[in-house]
Parts: structure tokens; sequence; C-alpha cells
């Protein structure tokens, strides 16, 4: 079976480009703090979602609504409101961490399919054991933290589908429990749906380096020429002491597994996932159509190093220009 | 010989040249003109950007292009959009400030390129209030508007002249530019191989780890 490329689609258009550009299914979120990429200008109103899904169904595709945040105490009326929402106009799949969420479509949308987050974090069989039999999820898609190996193990004993990253920005392997962002900001991706808000980031020209800053730290220097990278906190280049600055959480590099499609397939995996719902319909439309050359090449036995040019394209879109197989061979062990 | 028409059509990239010849040539007054007409008839093409641009309200941004002599301000008053021309020497306070070559906007406004992409490799500068910059481009981007082809595809008496500018523009590129594009592609396929087998011998070389704080090193027992 090949499998199914699930794209990211932050705006109308970019779930069109998604779909033109081959995905089989697209995920998205509505325009508040419900989704993991709440940010400025981007997402779905609920008429917006009902025409890209009609869009969608049409032509055979599938969308899934990502309500992956955790609902906020005395609130949670907000997150089951998109919940219903997402229900009512057909979603094909919604994607949740937070337990109440997922007890709450289990227990009045059974029929709808509920996809574990990857902000849940889920890192043990017994936690996908857990979540498959209290809540009944169908998939779970993998923290961006295991080997190959140890995924065909994971696969080999898990009762549900599992989906994995394979192109886009990483985060540290904590997903779901990294509060960088609201140790700079006090607002975090888990809560609030944006991780190093937009509104704090500021850009400036110092001593002919571009220094960037988010709220009142310095995050990164740039010299002329150097590719930049947005002041996620995890990714900034620190002074530790009187070391020379480094990136002592993450380098801004751009996870890409192209390499790895054969191998995640024979493990059983059953949807490669794109990240990137912050990012513009061109980024989608490039990345959607170079996977599906990609894939559909794989699934044929051809050898990716005739796709040399398709691979560059990727690499053009990377974040910092730079790209890692991340921990799916974790070279530093 | 130079204005023959080319035998083959120019991919839809090339409007760029049209866009940058208008933009160019044409009297500032009949560029605020153009403009005009074509915010205005945006609602009505576009009836959800109004929703979408409507946080924008009472911010201005300054979109810079190097080529040009002039700058455009762009407000939003109602969540409609407005562009004006000023001298970038003169221009009022704005919120956030965009600077490039005018061929980066052309392909970022058409979705051509990836704006983060273009942002990375330090292409595209942006200054100033980042949430409102990032809210425009999604805004724009997330609606499909393609400012650049409603430009040429004005209707009533102004369009032909951009139009014309533009199939002038093209005919010429095609005779100047199409065998350049040849060479180009064969030498990034080149490129791409080259840095291919950089990215494999980068990959099997060990990773110099970051040096340690002294102060770390200290605790740690270790010697600096």
């Amino acid at each position: 079976m090949i499998p199914e490329i699930v794209a990211p689609g932050g705006t109308p258009a970019a779930l069109v480009a998604a779909i033109d550009a081959g995905a089989d299914t697209v995920y998205c979120g509505f325009r508040d703090a419900t989704n993991a990429r709440n940010y400025p200008g981007l997402n779905f109103t609920a008429a917006d979602l009902q025409e890209g899904i009609a869009y969608a169904h049409a032509r055979g595709r599938k969308v899934n609504v990502a309500i992956n945040t955790y609902a906020s105490a005395g609130n949670t009326r907000t997150w089951y409101d998109a919940i219903d929402t997402a229900a009512a106009l057909g979603a094909d799949a919604v994607i949740m961490a937070d337990i109440a969420l997922l007890d709450y479509t289990a227990r009045h949308h059974p029929n709808l399919r509920r996809h574990l987050s990857v902000q849940a974090g889920a890192a043990t069989v017994a936690s996908m054991e857990y979540y498959y039999e209290f809540f009944g999820i169908s998939r779970m898609i993998l923290p961006r933290m295991f080997t190959l190996d140890e995924i065909a193990e994971l696969k080999a004993r898990a009762p549900v589908e599992i989906e994995c990253f394979i192109f886009g920005s990483l985060s540290p392997m904590t997903e779901g429990r990294c509060s960088l962002s609201a140790y700079a900001t006090g607002r975090s991706p888990n809560l609030c749906g944006v991780c190093s808000p937009a509104e704090f980031v500021r850009y400036d020209t110092v001593d002919g380096e571009l220094l960037c800053r988010l709220g009142d730290f310095a995050i990164n220097a740039f010299e002329p020429g150097e590719a930049a990278g947005y002041p996620t906190v995890c990714k900034g280049r620190y002074i530790a002491g009187d070391a020379d600055p480094a990136y002592i959480f993450e380098e801004p590099e751009c996870l890409n597994a192209a390499e790895y499609i054969g191998a995640l397939r024979r493990a059983g995996i059953c949807a490669f996932k794109i990240e990137g719902r912050q990012r513009g319909r061109f980024y989608v439309a490039e990345v959607v159509s170079a996977f599906r050359e990609l894939i559909d090449a794989e699934a044929r036995g051809e050898a990716l190093t005739h796709h040399a040019g398709t691979l560059e394209r990727l690499r053009r879109l990377a974040e910092g220009g730079e790209e890692t197989r991340g921990a799916y061979r974790k070279g530093w062990r | 010989m130079l204005f023959r028409r080319t035998p083959t059509a120019l991919p839809p990239g090339s409007h760029d040249l049209a866009v940058s010849l208008a933009l160019a040539t044409l009297p500032r007054p009949l560029i605020a003109g153009l403009l005009r007409r074509m915010t205005r008839a945006l609602p009505r093409r576009y009836p959800k950007l109004a929703t979408r641009l409507a946080e924008l309200e009472g911010k201005r941004l300054l979109i810079a292009p190097a080529e040009l002599s002039y700058a455009f301000l762009l407000d939003f008053p109602g969540g409609k959009l407005a562009i004006g021309l000023l001298d970038p020497e003169q221009a009022p306070a704005t919120d956030a400030q965009m600077r490039g070559p005018l061929r980066l906007f052309y392909d970022l406004v058409r979705g051509g390129r990836d704006g983060d992409a273009l942002f990375f490799s330090r292409e595209l500068a942006v200054t100033g209030d980042m949430a409102a910059a990032v809210m425009l481009r999604n805004a724009m981007d997330g609606a499909g508007v393609d400012l650049f082809a409603e430009f040429l595809d004005l209707p009533g008496p102004l369009g032909p002249v951009a139009r014309g500018a533009g199939a002038l523009a093209d005919r010429c590129a095609g005779i100047l530019l199409a065998p350049l594009a040849g060479r180009t592609a064969r030498l990034e396929a080149d490129l791409a191989a080259l840095r291919a087998d950089v990215r494999r011998l980068k990959e099997t070389a060990p990773k110099p780890r970051p040096k340690p704080a002294a102060a770390i090193a200290a605790a740690l027992g270790m010697k600096p």
C-alpha cells in the first residue's frame, strides 16, 4: 500500500494548492486557539472549511481538522464547539491531544475518526494502548523522536494506524510539553496555539548584523549573507558562559526524510505528514508535488538518486537552508 | 529582428517583465490611478479578503522595491486594501517595512515563491511589526489574490496600456532570454548534483560539538 500524503492547509488557498498538487489528505484548523498554528491571518472560518471539504471530497480526498491544543480551564466550550463544527461539516477526522476533547468526541461523535496529535507526546506502546482503549483513536501521529528501527517495533505492537512526519520544521523532542515560548512571551503552542508569536518578533540591523529578538530576548544574530531564521526560542544561538555562540537546543534545520520513504513504508507507516501550515501556498504546492513524485517513484521501485532535481527543490524550501534526517537516524548516539 | 514574435510562448512567470516595465515607465499618476481602480475591484472579486484584512485596520505597511523610484504605502480602511505611492526617502512612519528586488515582490504576490524561504535567504528584508507583515502575507496568500494579474487584467481604457507594455516586454524577453534559460537550467541541474554530493560528504563526517561553557565545564570537573 502506498502511504497517503497528509499536507498542511494553513489557508483555503493552500488547501486547494495541496489537493491540486496531489495530496491525499489536507489538515487544517479554525481561526482561534483550538489549533496549534494560531498565527495572524491564517486558518479557516466554518464557511471556509465547508468549501474546503467540498473541494477535497469532490476529488476523492480528505480533510482532517486539527483541534490539537489543550482546552483552557473553565473554557472548554470553544474547543467542544470546534469539534461539533468539524463533525457537522463532514470532516474526515479530528486531530487532538487533550483527553477531555478525545472523550467528548468519543461520546458525542463516535463515528468521527479520532487521530492522536503529536502534541500528546505519546511515546510508548502503553500510552498508545491507553488512548486506543479509552478514546478509540484510529491513528496516532508519531512524535519526532524515534529511530527507524524503533518505529518498526512500535508499529508491530501498535493497535492503530501510524502517521509520521516526512518534511518540515522540527521542534524539540518534547512535543506538547515545551514551555520555552511561554517563558519568553507568555504564550505557548500547547495552550494558545502559537509558538514564538509574531507580535513579539523584531528584526533590526545592528553593526551590519541582522539581530532578531523575541520579546526581551535576543535570539540570534546573522552576518550579512548568512541564511536567517525565525526567532523560535529553541532554535536560537546563545552564548553560554564564555563559550562561542552556539545552537544549544536545536539548529534551524528542516526535517527531510525523503530517503527513508521506503524504510518507513515497509515499517507499516500509513501516512506521511508534511509540516507547515504557517507557510504559503507556493511552499505547500512545491513540497506536496515533490513528495508525490518521490513516493510514487519509490512504490514503482525507482531509486531516489534519479530524482536529484526534486530533492534540490525541497532543499531550497528548508528553514535556514539546511536539512536534517532528525531522529530517524540518531547520529549522536 | 528584435521585434519579431518568438516562435514559442514564454511561461507565465515572464509577466514580471510586463509589470516591471509598466511600473518603471508609466507616469506615477497613471500608476496611482490603475492601483486605485484595482483595489476598488478587489472586494467584489475576493469577497472573503476583507474578513482577513480587517485585523490590519489602523496599520500602515511600506513596500519598497529596490528598482523603483517610489514605494507603495498600504493601509486597510474598513478591511479594504488601499495602495498609495510615495517617495521612499519621505515615507511617513509605518508599522512594517518590506524591501527587496521588484522581481521578488512579483513572485511573492502571485504565489510563485515562498515568502519564508525568501526571508530566510535574506533576499527579502522585513523590519518593524512582524505580526502585521505576516498577517498581510497570510491574508493575500490565503485568499489566492494575484495583485499583478489584477493589475494587468484591469478593464476599461487603462488596462490595455499595461497589457501593451507587457506584450512588448514578453516578445523582447523571448528573444533575449530564451537561449540563456536553457543554459541556466543545465547549470542548475549540475549544481543540484554537486550539492547532493557535498551533503553526502558532510553527513558522513562527524559533527563538532559546541564548546561547553567554562562554568559548566568546571562544575562537571572537565578540563577547559
